[in-house]
């Protein structure tokens, strides 16, 4: 009996320490302001993130740590039995604090642009915001209903020490989307 | 069987609980692979290596905290049920985890607070405020170059607006670039082209001052700065100012200047004076070296990592202390279960051995204890089995020799109660003594022979036990053997056992071992008196019969030759006739009476045999008193019949005999006036019936008692001695036995036993 005892005040406490390593994490990041343009085969969306910046990350950013997004859009024709995928993009959006001079160096993976910036708020807009993104270009869609899939994340924090490999070490922050969906019906 | 199901339950228990941290990797597994900060920033390799480190440390430090508890609670229980070795371990356990325990200690709570203080130390007031001063004079140098850069980008535009001719504002722009220690100073065209410059000649590739989008900036009217990398390094500081100009006023010099550039009558006069427009952009550029470049920048990335750190200060802290916990408890257990360890190692052969022992103890020399080591314990264990075979091999040879002297033991039982059945059953008495004169064996015969009691006499001395008279023989005997050296010896004896008086003849043997050491002696006794009484009584009743034939024969001639004469001569003898008549009738009385003697004689030699028939005894006595009490009525006859006395076979006649017999002594011992008193008893266990005839008379002298059943033995003077020896020979034939006593207070009993089987 007290053998049994043991063994589930074992696991408990183990459980207690493996389990809070899941990051707490305030206000949902979410992707809004979605805007699907489809002109003949081409397709190209705008978007942005919510709630994705929290103070801790700021404060991290302003403390010199790269910070990285990371996006995912999926574009799929939905079939009976198996999806057809369509295209696939992934792409980041990076940020850098250069405190020497003052400036947040910005790199937007999809458009290619570095950028420097002088103020955070307009580094953040320019983070969480994807503008025109072509998704497809010169192809004929063909008629049915297709799927567009959107995700963004915070790229792992990379630790001095290499920490982020111990086991115990709690992340400090984080952030993660739902994948959002939009469906599209392409009429003949 | 108890014992199997405990196991299976075990071992039950223990699957369970291996499937358990089975899941419980898994689970970690999962969920370290889910951690964001391991997905991307290392190989998946490396990650799955890590993992399996971590895991593998995990399942360990858990196995160990489950084992070590387990055997925590395991020993609690057996101490609390005073299992054997349990007080060693707990002794064992207690020291190590205190020799692990307080050092441990000391060192995580030493090591707790160095951590602490020097994380602290890292993040104190002073060092940050060093950094971050450091840094904004950095930011500040940044700031204050580029101000300047834009000062100077102003003030140039402003005097070459003053200045007509391209060879005049070449020399204004050397001559500024020198004054202001610039690198560069350019002024570029609305379209972004360099028109004039002058250039750093140590500096070979300043070129392009600032990019596109900063000019346009600039021909909006603002001013601009920009800081570009060099490519040794370094780094150029651009400031940018609008150069403008005015339609209406007119310069030649200017206007000529840049005619061809700026497509339009750009002045060179004050800006104030007319509508302005932005002509150009002048650009200045302030180099920067590499080396200062390269503190500076080490300056920020001292600061990048100390607020780094700082932000990681806390988790740092735990996952230190966290680390530092793990490995005192990974000590500390490993420790414990070292303790376990080892106590058992000392325990479990310890306890074999108590085991062992018990086990042998009751018997069982098969135990074998199998544990193996190469220490003291293990030469223990060794010299244990070593001693169990050992015990085994002897026990085995014990018992073989116990079975051979189990088997010689049940032999010589065997020959002895054999020895003791034949000396028990032998009619002949047997003593025997040891070298010492102990009195080792006397048979039954001889108890009966000689009225012993075995146990009294076995284990005494002879000399201590016999009578003097006896002693005296005794020692006659072995002296005889002495002195002839013979190893046997015989002798016939009379032996009187109170007022019984029995022939033996001794047969004193030596007892010699097969080596012939002496051992003792063996006395054997064979009764004679009975057969010595036969013998007797045949001898007399040869001589009764010799007598009677030879002198029953002349006894009538006699006594017809004295009637005869005197019949013939009675008449003739006148005067001697009385004389005569008695001299012939003495003769004729006297042969009548020879006569009857002879005939008595006669009667005892051919007495008949016995013819035994169902007869009631009682009824013989009583018509056998009758006549007695007729002719005797002076005497009083007493006659104690037993009504139980069953009819048996008996003679009647002879019987008659004997009872007239014995009262004829009896009447003749009370002589007149006295009392005879015959008593029947039946004993039905024996089936013996005892008859006593008891007078008040004059008694038998004691020396006169073995005499008194022989023939021709009286003491009256009438007696013909024939009458007690015709009782003991009918009693004989009825397979009884006559004895006399004397009565008490006086006279005699003649006491008769009589077999009801016969």
């Amino acid at each position: 009996m007290i053998a049994k005892r043991l063994v589930v005040g074992i696991v408990v406490l183990l459980c207690a320490v493996v389990f809070p390593l899941c990051p707490a994490q305030g206000e949902e990041a979410a992707i809004e302001g979605f805007r699907l343009e489809r002109v003949g085969g081409d397709v190209s969306i705008s978007f942005s993130i919510t709630h994705c910046f929290s103070q801790k990350m700021e404060e991290a950013i302003t403390a010199g740590f790269p910070t990285t997004f990371n996006f995912f859009v999926k574009f799929y024709k939905r079939r009976l039995i198996k999806d057809k995928k369509i295209a696939a993009r992934r792409f980041r959006h990076t940020i850098v604090y250069d405190n020497l001079k003052d400036t947040f160096l910005i790199w937007l993976e999809e458009t290619g642009r570095e950028f420097e910036v002088q103020d955070l708020e307009e580094a953040k807009r320019y983070m969480q915001r994807v503008k025109e993104l072509s998704v497809t270009k010169g192809e004929k869609l063909e008629k049915g209903t297709y799927e567009l899939a959107i995700k963004a994340e915070l790229d792992p924090v990379k630790l001095p020490l290499r920490l982020e490999s111990i086991l115990f070490f709690v992340s400090l922050w984080d952030f993660e989307t739902d994948w959002y969906y939009h469906i599209e019906r392409v009429e003949p | 069987m108890s014992k199997d199901r405990a196991e299976r339950r075990k071992r039950k228990r223990e699957l369970i609980l291996i499937i358990g941290l089975a899941l419980l990797v898994i689970g970690v597994t999962y969920q370290m692979l889910h951690l964001p900060q391991l997905s991307t920033q290392v190989p998946v390799g490396s990650n799955i290596l890590l993992f399996g480190i971590i895991n593998i440390n995990l399942i360990l430090l858990v196995l160990l905290i489950f084992l070590v508890v387990r055997n925590l609670v395991k020993l609690l229980f057996e101490r609390r049920r005073r299992v054997l070795g349990t007080r060693l371990r707990t002794k064992l356990v207690v020291a190590f985890i205190s020799l692990s325990l307080i050092p441990t200690m000391l060192l995580f709570l030493t090591a707790v607070i160095f951590i602490t203080r020097s994380v602290e130390n890292w993040f104190n007031v002073q060092v940050e405020r060093s950094l971050q001063g450091s840094l904004e004079v950095a930011q500040t140098y940044y700031r204050d170059v580029a101000k300047n850069t834009i000062h100077y980008s102003n003030e140039v535009s402003r005097l070459v607006s003053r200045v007509t001719g391209e060879q005049k504002v070449q020399a204004l722009l050397e001559r500024k670039r020198k004054e202001y220690n610039l690198a560069w100073i350019g002024i570029l065209s609305r379209q972004g082209k360099v028109v004039v410059e002058a250039a750093d000649a140590s500096l070979a590739y300043v070129v392009g001052g600032l990019p596109q989008d900063s000019v346009q900036e600039i021909l909006k009217g603002k001013e601009v700065s920009k800081i570009t990398p060099y490519l040794d390094g370094g780094e150029i500081i651009w400031g940018g100012s609008p150069l403008y100009t005015s339609k209406r006023a007119t310069n030649d010099y200017v206007s000529g200047f840049f005619s061809g550039d700026l497509g339009g009558n750009i002045g060179a006069t004050s800006p104030s004076k007319e509508e302005k427009i932005v002509g150009g952009v002048v650009v200045v550029g302030y180099y920067v070296p590499q080396s200062l470049v390269a503190k500076m920048e080490d300056i920020s990335q001292a600061f990048v990592d100390y607020r780094h750190s700082k932000i990681l200060k806390k988790p740092l802290t735990t996952n230190y202390l966290i680390i530092l916990l793990l490995i005192t408890l990974v000590i500390i257990f490993s420790a414990t279960w070292f303790g376990f360890r080892l106590a058992k190692e000392l325990t479990v052969p310890i306890m074999e051995l108590a085991e062992g022992t018990r086990r042998v103890a009751s018997g069982d020399l098969d135990f074998h204890i199998g544990i193996e080591s190469k220490d003291e314990i293990g030469t223990l264990v060794s010299a244990f089995n070593t001693m169990t075979h050992d015990l085994k091999t002897s026990k085995g040879q014990v018992e073989e020799g116990t079975k051979a002297l189990q088997r010689s033991n049940i032999e010589l039982e065997r020959r002895r109660r054999y020895m003791e059945t034949v000396l028990a059953n032998v009619a002949a008495g047997v003593i025997s003594f040891d070298k010492q004169g102990i009195v080792t064996t006397v048979n039954k015969s001889a108890e009966r022979m000689l009225d012993l009691n075995a146990e009294d006499i076995v284990g005494e001395n002879y000399r201590k036990i016999m009578q003097p008279g006896y002693r005296k023989v005794a020692r006659e005997l072995i002296k005889e053997i002495n002195t002839t050296r013979s190893e046997s010896i015989q002798k016939q004896m009379e032996i009187t056992l109170e007022d019984k008086v029995f022939t033996v003849l001794a047969s004193v043997n030596i007892l010699r071992d097969e080596r012939g050491a002496y051992l003792g002696m063996v006395v054997v006794f064979d009764d004679l008196t009975h057969l010595i009484k036969m013998q007797r009584l045949s001898a007399w009743r040869e001589v009764a019969r010799r007598i009677a034939h030879e002198i029953k024969n002349p006894l009538t001639p006699i006594q017809l030759s004295a009637q005869r004469i005197y019949k013939k001569y009675r008449s003739k003898i006148g005067r001697d006739a009385g004389v005569f008549e008695e001299c012939t009738n003495t003769i004729i009385h006297q042969v009548t009476e020879l006569k009857n003697l002879v005939n008595e004689f006669s009667n005892f030699a051919r007495m008949p045999a016995v013819t035994p028939t169902p007869n009631d005894l009682n009824e013989i006595i009583n018509s056998s008193l009758v006549l007695f009490k007729e002719a005797h009525r002076d005497i009083r006859f007493h006659f104690l019949p037993d009504p139980d006395l069953p009819i048996f076979k008996v003679d009647r006649d002879q019987m008659k005999r004997v009872f007239i017999n014995i009262l004829d002594n009896a009447v003749a011992a009370v002589d007149g006036d006295g009392v005879i008193e015959i008593e029947v008893k039946y004993d039905p266990s024996l089936k013996m019936v005892t008859l006593e005839v008891r007078d008040n008379g004059c008694g038998i002298p004691d020396e006169d008692k073995p005499k008194l059943f022989e023939p021709y033995f009286s003491t009256k003077k009438a007696g013909t001695g024939l009458g007690l020896a015709i009782v003991n020979a009918i009693i004989s034939d009825h397979n009884g036995y006559v004895r006399v006593r004397d009565n008490q207070p006086k006279g005699t009993k003649f006491i008769i036993d009589l077999p009801l089987g016969t």
